[in-house]
């Protein structure tokens, strides 16, 4: 278990006043776009300067919008870790479980109620430390659930300790002469365990998040989308990539689209530090789901 | 129901919006005008470094908070092409801009 | 998917077993668990639970409810706390060493206030233990085995009819109070067969979760009633309701304070107790001119009262003490029999609730304990040797 620190900025909120730009016309005092699909009292959020799941939580939110999600259909579950504050700030129906466990639980929310659009939103090392056994089971089940896993390569909440994404050779606070472990590669162990779509970008990717979300919202079956996205304060620091923006502009550097690699050569999608990461849509496939082969035991159940 | 389209153009190009007699060879240019919640600003600076009309800087005032909000840079309050890289890489929901009206 | 839309929210009324029957004990708590509604089981086979998710596996289907064999015991006690708030009446059913996986999600449905059912078939520990024999040492960890300050509700059925009223009641409970409870078996009494009457649909009351009556702006899901129970929104009602395993304030906004934990924590507690005589059961035999009391629970209350009618044809004013419920444990009833100068508690573990009746009594009365190590249940004539 790791613990849950109180934040600094927990205590209280600060209203979110307007303020136009120095051009800005005053005429158009409005909110933010994304304030309604907001809970903007609660802001500004717990997640550290620079720290890129406000960003990715945003792409969510504008797939929600675009792939037309009925506001009271939308539930997100999440576990433990900073990724997993994003119930705080959304308004949708939203569970804060335990660690590691955010995927059981939305799975007796999906089988409970199949008109919801269930979406787990949690952390590399909730989603695949703690919680690496039902996500395995949820992709083999073809649960119809979108898993979008926020990968800061380490434990942020904690204060960066080490985990199953940490690349080999980096350092964390539980890894301070270099990771001895490799990490797992993503994308591959989802499509292994059966996911109907795998996609990875990192959060300068946004607008192709933003599609991702889109696109996966309205598919069926278990999918499950990776975020690279920075943690100055822990990973980004103790690896001396720099702040949240260079540790954006880092990995995007890095980046190769997997639709620009040829078929025959033999770049993998795991992640090596300093190396390039393949990031794109990598599985997209429309098969039974769990709830479709289900609906078939009732009717037999009930002959 | 219950969804309310985010004001965003779908086309980088404006095609989408664009007249029928607007000829497609002539760039279509749009203008925006940036705002910032800067009670929201953690001074991230992603706006400021991602923005590609570098229009936008730090602050050299504090909020309660103790960080600097971007602003837009004296002199380029006109630059801004209104594509909304900045609100969507936002990590905070403190800068939106609001295209003008041609 | 558009076949299985809507499965559970709506149970189908069941009245094809109503009637009096045979069954086995595991059955019988199963069948108590359709007759209450619930239509969302996820578990995970152990020995001696397993009987229950096997006749749910074959009946929840034919009513149109959610059989789920999950990856373990901790994914089953999530899954049912998703259910739950999605609406179902949802129970997994488990062993000791299942029990044990499931205490922190246990702990989350408690915090959360998610009513739900968790049965456990309790054979004998620690660890592997005694897989196919009987045991009830798990009741501590039934009090107070999720970590922090909870206060579980918990029901020990003495045959398989109780098995079946219990369960009933279990849900019952945990709906009206939004909270988990514990159906609290034994081996024994899990693999008995015995006839057990299942009354006709709806003749066994059971309350149903407060709702809220208010719009969604204005809703608190942890604003709490007079009873100290909070209405319950569901997901997909429109309320974007908030629930959380951190401490909270009433939006259900997490509040890491000093503050907010004083008004949570005791709320949660008091929500238990001050409500128990809604839930509190417990069975009285020939205590009236009783100097001596057994206490006992489960199949062990079965074994005592032979053991009482022992004692009397000896001459010896011996009475029996039966909590149904044992967590809270009914300490007002117990000590309305203060009459009593000496308590024996019998039961299959080492001293558990030797150790709450001893803090009840332990003024007026001698606490002594007759128990096994597991495996077996106390004889009778252990039991009135205790007595003398």
């Amino acid at each position: 278990m790791t613990d849950e620190e109180t934040p600094a900025s927990a205590g209280g909120t600060i209203s979110a006043e307007v303020t136009p730009a120095p051009n800005g016309d005053l005429a158009a005092l409005e909110l933010h776009p994304y304030d309604h699909l907001l809970r903007s009292e609660a802001l500004p959020h717990i997640w550290c300067q620079g720290c890129g799941i406000g960003t990715a939580l945003g792409a969510l939110l504008h797939g929600f919008e675009h792939a037309s999600v009925p506001v009271e259909k939308r539930v997100i579950v999440s576990g433990i870790g900073c990724s997993s504050r994003v119930v705080y700030y959304a308004k949708t129906d939203a569970y804060h479980t335990t660690h590691g466990r955010a995927i059981p639980f939305a799975t007796g929310v999906k089988l409970t109620n199949p008109t919801l659009n269930v979406v787990v939103f949690a952390g590399d090392g909730d989603l695949f430390a703690i919680g690496g056994n039902h996500f395995m089971h949820a992709a083999r089940r073809n649960m119809d659930l979108l898993v979008v896993c926020i990968n800061n390569f380490n434990y942020g909440m904690t204060g960066g300790q080490g985990g199953p994404t940490t690349p080999e050779g980096a350092l964390s606070t539980t890894t301070p002469y270099g990771n001895a472990e490799r990490p797992f590669n993503l994308p591959e162990f989802a499509a292994a365990a059966g996911a109907s779509y795998v996609a990875r970008w990192t959060t300068l990717d946004v607008r192709r998040l933003q599609a991702t979300f889109t696109e996966a919202l309205a598919r069926h079956g278990f999918r499950f989308v990776e975020v690279l996205a920075p943690c100055p304060v822990s990973f980004g620091k103790t690896n001396k990539i720099g702040t949240g923006a260079e540790e954006m502009e880092y990995y995007y550097a890095l980046e190769i689209l997997k639709s620009r690699i040829e078929s025959t050569s033999h770049v993998g999608t795991e992640i090596v530090l300093h190396r390039p990461i393949v990031v794109g849509k990598f599985v997209d496939l429309e098969r039974e789901t769990f709830l479709d082969r289900y609906a078939r035991v009732v009717a037999k159940a009930k002959e | 129901m219950g969804s309310v389209a985010l004001p965003r153009s779908t086309s980088a190009s404006g095609i989408a919006r664009s007249p029928a007699r607007v000829p497609i060879d002539k760039p279509v240019r749009h203008h925006g005008t940036v705002h910032i919640i800067e009670s929201r600003c953690k001074e991230c600076e992603f706006c400021v470094v991602f923005c590609p009309e570098k229009m936008l800087e730090i602050s050299d005032r504090y909020t309660s908070r103790g960080y600097r909000p971007a602003r837009v840079k004296a002199g380029k309050e006109g630059d801004c092409i209104a594509c909304r890289f900045c609100e969507d890489v936002c990590p905070e929901y403190a800068i939106y801009v609001v295209e003008d009206q041609p | 998917m558009s076949a299985s839309q809507n499965l559970v929210l709506h149970p189908e009324v069941d009245a094809s077993r109503t009637g009096a029957h045979f069954l086995l004990g595991d059955h019988a708590c199963a069948e108590g668990a359709l007759y209450a509604g619930c239509r969302f089981f996820a578990g995970y086979p152990i020995t001696p639970a397993t009987e229950i998710s096997e006749h749910l596996a074959e009946r929840l289907p034919e009513l149109g409810g959610q059989f789920l064999q999950m990856e373990d015991e901790i994914a089953s006690m999530a899954a049912i706390l998703g259910a739950s708030v999605a609406g179902a009446k949802s129970m997994t059913a488990t062993s000791g060493p299942g029990f044990s996986l499931m205490m922190e999600n246990l702990g989350l449905g408690y915090m959360m206030e998610v009513p739900t059912v968790v049965v456990n078939v309790q054979r004998g520990g620690p660890s592997t233990g005694l897989p196919t024999s009987v045991g009830q040492q798990d009741m501590m960890q039934a009090r107070f085995g999720s970590h922090g300050d909870i206060t579980m509700i918990a029901l020990a059925p003495k045959s398989p009819q109780e098995a079946f009223d219990l369960t009933v009641h279990a849900f019952s409970i945990a709906e009206r109070l939004r909270t988990p409870v514990l159906v609290m078996m034994d081996e024994v009494v899990a693999h008995m067969h015995e006839r057990v009457v299942i009354p006709p649909p709806g003749e066994i009351p059971i309350h149903a979760r407060p709702k809220p009556d208010v719009a969604p702006a204005k809703y608190r899901p942890y604003k709490p009633g007079p009873d100290l129970v909070p209405p319950m929104a569901l997901a997909g009602d429109g309320f974007a309701v908030r629930f959380t395993g951190l401490t909270h304030d009433e939006t259900g906004k997490a509040v890491t304070t000093y503050e907010a934990q004083r008004l949570l924590v005791p709320r949660l507690r008091e929500k238990i107790l001050r409500n128990r005589e809604t839930y509190e059961r417990t069975e009285l035999y020939r205590t009236e001119d009783a100097s001596t009391l057994v206490v006992a629970y489960g199949i062990t209350a079965r074994v005592a009262r032979r053991a009482v009618d022992l004692a009397r044809a000896k001459g010896q004013p011996v009475g029996l003490f039966r909590p149904a419920t044992v967590w809270p444990f009914p300490e007002e009833k117990l000590r309305s029999l203060h009459h009593v100068r000496k308590v024996v508690v019998a039961e299959i573990n080492l001293g558990q609730v030797l150790l709450e009746v001893e803090r009840i009594v332990g003024r007026y009365a001698e606490a002594i304990h007759v128990g096994t190590a597991g495996g077996k249940v106390p004889s009778p004539e252990a039991i009135v040797e205790a007595c003398e």
